[in-house]
């Protein structure tokens, strides 16, 4: 039985988040709080959070009856999670999202706190609970930015509960559907699918189907990204990244744990529907990307990467190659990374990508800090976007997948060729005037930014040693 | 002294990166200090020629292992490292393509538009070259071919004449795909190789010692051949070539024309011939005839052509094609004789297109029609011409001969009826550089010719005068040109010779063990620590 302390340390990040939120609603039901205290509550919880991350590198530690895990793989992602949070409060001051009270930051704080339960959890409706909580916090986000009602739609394919159906098939498929215990934990579920009987099987893909399918609309995967787009290129678009980044986020952490639950019946199949899901998420993604517009583009562009984050995990949970685990888990952590640091500098900056014709980047400067995010988050070679896909290639190799390395190939070439349009469209070869219309601030920002994604790419081996070291002292 | 001490040991460092930290120096000039980014410019490719040259000349390049060597790890965990080294075969590249930066940054337009981005854009791909002709890391090597249609791209961009999103597009797709048709044929390389010797390495040393197994050869070989056609522009793969010298966009076009395909040809020597033998040995006969289907193919058409830069197009698609088909022959004099003609290549052709882009400034037009009877308006500059062409016809004596020479008796050998396709694709050559020449300064004056007014032909000829120079030296004494090449080739032949034997004596060609999986391998880095 773990001990207060012990508990405090494992769940401290969730325990101060969810005492903002308390605070919060508190506050304001019985006084108006305003915009600016509801800010401040937000930053500080958030960064208690995030001190609170600490006690739980000191090792795992399963807490609340073994359903919700804490250990250095999930500091990970609670970590950027909180950063992304963290950065959309920093971000939207500037853009002046126009909304009263604590409207904004609440709804926030929710949606954070459900991406980082679902990267802690360990057991399949606490699961759904958690993606379910990021899922409304989004649409409350969204409905206060969008200052319309448009999100109905959003709203209501959200409310379909395919995890519910996809979960309870895939506990009946597998025999273990006792009510009264936590037979949902994912331990068990891996144990009964060792034995579980043939008859069960199609039930049992049926129910994982459901599941996944469940997932994807949860998360706006495409081609369930029937939202996602609509708001850019807006005033959302911000938080169009931050839900980008969040699930990118969740998804790695989600499907790492799932896919290893689900590896005693890897290889009945179910490795290569996954593969062609993932595919699929990145060639329609980047076909669907090089027809559209310029700021729809860029929303195809992000939802694309979906596609190697799903073969990253697939990657992980491989069976039989355990060896290569430490390989792929890097790569999946790495191309969180790919996305996250570029996607911190839109959240700081929005202007940058809001408007359809870029105006203020007219200086070469901020045109080449530009381009370098491009570049890393498509995985130009010599940026870390670059190697997060070397190592997802090198694992079809060594896997000998080839006709998933040719798809993902093609979806790579895809994704590149977005950014080269994307790259285009920002910084406009036609010979104009260069002068410099960004402020010093920012292009020094901008400046230093891009030299962090360069230097990480041309020395990635501290980056992925710190990585591996982490995923070492996991396995 | 320490300063000496530094610059020695790390004198390939800085040679790949000098040409890197004087783009970043002329990125920080302001945009109207015109004059002072040229002459920084002119000065940055002068001194990267110098240390090139430095460089080749403090190794001993005769010698049969790399010289120079820097090692430092990069990514432990799969092996990779940060590994330069130089031999005959890389200097003679390096020379070549710095060669032709200075000459693109040396003649571009006084009055041309983003001249600064251009030659930032000259200078990273000089970087990006440097950096494949150094590489001795496989996975290093193959990102930097990767890295080098970024550059080229917005080269393209800050250049063309017309259609410059298209061009630079189609110009990007065609590379990457081809470039990463190389990282992943790379990357087979590495985990076949892996596998066998049980360390996880992209060293070229150890890869080389260890052979590859001849099944997993195979593909892996076309794989890489197809990625390395497409750099090269070689038919069916052309469709960028054209269209980008049609455009002929000075000094971009120039320099991917006369130069950049020029390391797809390196790599071919330096990756595909040592490490895949046996897979060009069995697939020799097929290999010829692509190439020289290219050839052909390219020089009747180029025979046809209304538009002189159309033709120009297709003669790089002829000679590339005779490039690829002396490096298929896997023999010594067909070796040679592709890097010497690559080389003369890209010097003629180089000023070729100096020439025709001072012709389109005085007469905007590229085709044949509006042109004739330059030979009595400008006799000297005819003359200066007609030399440049009499050597792109392959006139013995000068540069285009010995090469061209070498890949014929380098065919004969080995099958008389490739020798005569080779001799018809030289004799189609000679018909198309004459007609280039032809059709432009002699017959009757045009209306368009009889109106322009042509000066400051002196001072271009006068700038041209050390490339011409070279080219007569080269010609007449090409032994010099090939002697710091003569060990690294010798070393693919006796690869090529020792696996042909194997194969005549009907012997099975001996495959490296397999270990029984992969996870016990041992990331390199870690081993070494």
């Amino acid at each position: 039985m773990m001990t207060g302390r012990g508990m405090f340390a494992a769940i401290g990040p969730e325990i101060c988040i969810g005492s903002a939120i308390l605070v919060l609603v508190f506050f304001e039901r019985f006084y108006r709080v305003s915009r600016h205290w509801s800010r401040l509550t937000a930053l500080v919880s958030i960064l208690f959070a995030m001190i609170a991350l600490v006690p739980s590198l000191s090792g795992p530690a399963m807490v609340l009856e073994s359903v919700y895990i804490a250990d250095f793989y999930t500091v990970i992602f609670k970590f950027v999670m909180l950063s992304v949070s963290l950065f959309l409060i920093i971000g939207a001051r500037r853009t002046q999202i126009q909304t009263e009270g604590s409207d904004f930051h609440l709804p926030l704080l929710f949606g954070t706190l459900g991406g980082m339960i679902s990267a802690g959890s360990s057991d399949l409706f606490l699961l759904y609970l958690s993606v379910e909580l990021t899922a409304f916090s989004s649409i409350f986000m969204l409905m206060m930015l969008k200052n319309n009602l448009h999100s109905h739609r959003f709203f209501f394919f959200n409310l379909i509960g395919f995890q519910v159906i996809g979960s309870v098939c895939l506990l009946a498929g597998a025999g273990c559907l006792q009510i009264g215990a936590h037979e949902s934990h994912y331990s068990l579920i891996r144990d009964a699918l060792r034995n579980v009987p043939t008859a069960a099987l199609p039930v049992f893909f049926i129910g994982l189907l459901f599941l996944l399918f469940g997932l994807i609309i949860k998360w706006n995967v495409i081609p369930a990204h029937y939202y996602s787009l609509r708001f850019l290129p807006d005033d959302a678009v911000q938080f169009f990244i931050w839900f980008f980044l969040m699930i990118s986020a969740s998804m790695t952490a989600i499907l790492g744990r799932l896919f290893a639950v689900l590896q005693p019946i890897l290889n009945l199949g179910l490795t290569d529907i996954i593969s062609t899901i993932s595919m699929a998420i990145l060639i329609a993604g980047g076909v669907a990307g090089i027809g559209s517009a310029s700021s729809r583009k860029f929303g195809y562009f992000l939802l694309a990467q979906h596609g190697f984050i799903v073969l990253a995990a697939l990657a992980d949970a491989s069976p039989g190659k355990a060896g290569i685990r430490i390989d792929s888990s890097t790569h999946g952590l790495l191309m969180l990374a790919t996305l996250c640091i570029p996607g911190i500098y839109f959240l700081l900056f929005p202007d940058r990508i809001q408007s359809q014709r870029i105006t203020t980047e007219q200086s070469m400067t901020n045109q080449i800090g530009i381009l370098v995010l491009l570049g890393t988050i498509a995985g130009m070679p010599f940026t870390l976007g670059f190697h997060a896909r070397l190592f997802t290639f090198r694992w079809l190799i060594l896997d000998r997948s080839t006709i998933t390395f040719c798809f993902a190939f093609l979806g790579y070439l895809l994704i590149i060729m977005l950014s080269v349009q994307l790259s285009a469209h920002f910084s406009r070869f036609i010979p104009r005037n260069w002068s410099v219309h960004a402020i010093w601030a920012e292009r020094i920002g901008l400046c230093l930014f891009g030299s962090l994604l360069l230097g990480l790419g041309l020395i990635p081996a501290p980056l992925i040693r710190v990585f591996e070291s982490i995923l070492h002292r996991l396995v | 002294m320490q300063a000496s001490v530094f610059y020695a040991s790390n004198i390939l460092s800085i040679v790949l990166l000098f040409p890197l930290g004087s783009a970043c120096l002329i990125a920080l000039i302001p945009q109207n200090r015109r004059r002072f980014v040229s002459i920084s410019g002119v000065l940055a490719a002068l001194i990267s020629v110098g240390l090139a040259l430095h460089a080749a000349v403090s190794a001993n390049l005769a010698a049969p292992e790399m010289q120079l060597v820097e090692k430092h790890h990069w990514i432990p965990s799969i092996g990779a490292q940060y590994a330069l080294g130089l031999d005959g075969l890389g200097a003679l590249f390096m020379l070549i393509l710095d060669g032709i930066g200075l000459l693109s940054v040396l003649f571009m337009h006084r009055e041309a538009a983003r001249k600064k981005e251009t030659i930032i854009s000259i200078l990273v791909l000089m970087f990006a070259a440097h950096g494949v002709f150094l590489s001795i890391d496989l996975l290093l090597l193959s990102l930097f071919v990767c890295f080098g249609p970024i550059p080229a791209l917005f080269l393209i961009q800050f250049t063309a004449r017309t259609r410059r999103s298209n061009l630079s597009m189609q110009f990007f797709i065609y590379n990457l795909i081809g470039s990463l048709l190389v990282v992943v044929g790379v990357l087979s390389i590495h985990v076949v190789v892996s596998r066998s010797i049980g360390v996880y390495t992209f060293d070229l040393t150890k890869i080389l010692l260890s052979g590859l197994p001849v099944g997993a050869q195979s593909w892996i070989f076309w794989l890489v051949l197809a990625g390395l056609s497409i750099r090269m522009g070689l038919f069916p793969f052309h469709g960028w070539v054209i269209d980008l010298a049609e455009d002929a966009a000075f000094p971009g076009s120039m320099f991917i024309l006369a130069g950049f395909n020029k390391i797809a040809l390196f790599v071919m020597l330096r990756l595909m011939l040592p490490i895949l033998p046996d897979a060009l040995i069995q697939h020799t006969p097929l290999l010829m005839v692509f190439a020289l289907v290219s050839t052909v193919f390219a020089a009747f058409t180029a025979v046809a052509q209304e538009n002189y830069n159309k033709l120009v197009g297709y003669s790089v698609v002829h000679q590339m094609g005779l490039i690829a088909a002396g490096v298929f022959l896997a023999n010594k004099l067909g070796m040679l004789g592709s890097i010497s003609l690559a080389l003369s290549h890209a010097f003629v052709l180089a000023m070729i297109m100096i020439i025709l882009d001072y012709l389109y400034s005085r007469i905007p037009s590229v085709l044949f029609l509006e042109f004739g009877g330059l030979i009595r308006k400008i006799p000297l500059f005819s003359a200066g011409f007609l030399i440049l062409v009499m050597t792109y016809a392959g006139l013995p004596g000068l540069t285009f001969f010995p090469g061209s020479f070498q890949i014929l008796l380098g065919s004969v050998t080995i099958n008389p009826v490739w020798a005569c396709i080779v001799l018809i694709g030289l004799f189609l050559g000679a018909l198309y550089s004459l007609q280039l020449f032809l059709r432009l300064f002699a017959g009757s004056e045009s209306s368009l010719v009889r109106k322009s007014a042509f000066s400051d032909t002196v001072a271009l000829w006068l700038k041209l005068a050390p490339f011409l120079l070279l080219i007569f030296a080269a010609g007449l004494s090409p032994a010099r040109i090939t002697n710091p090449i003569q060990t690294p080739i010798h070393k693919i032949e006796s690869v090529f010779q020792a696996r042909r034997m194997l194969m005549r004596s009907g012997q099975p060609t001996p495959a490296q063990p397999m270990t029984p999986g992969v996870f016990r391998l041992k990331p390199t880095g870690v081993d070494a620590r």
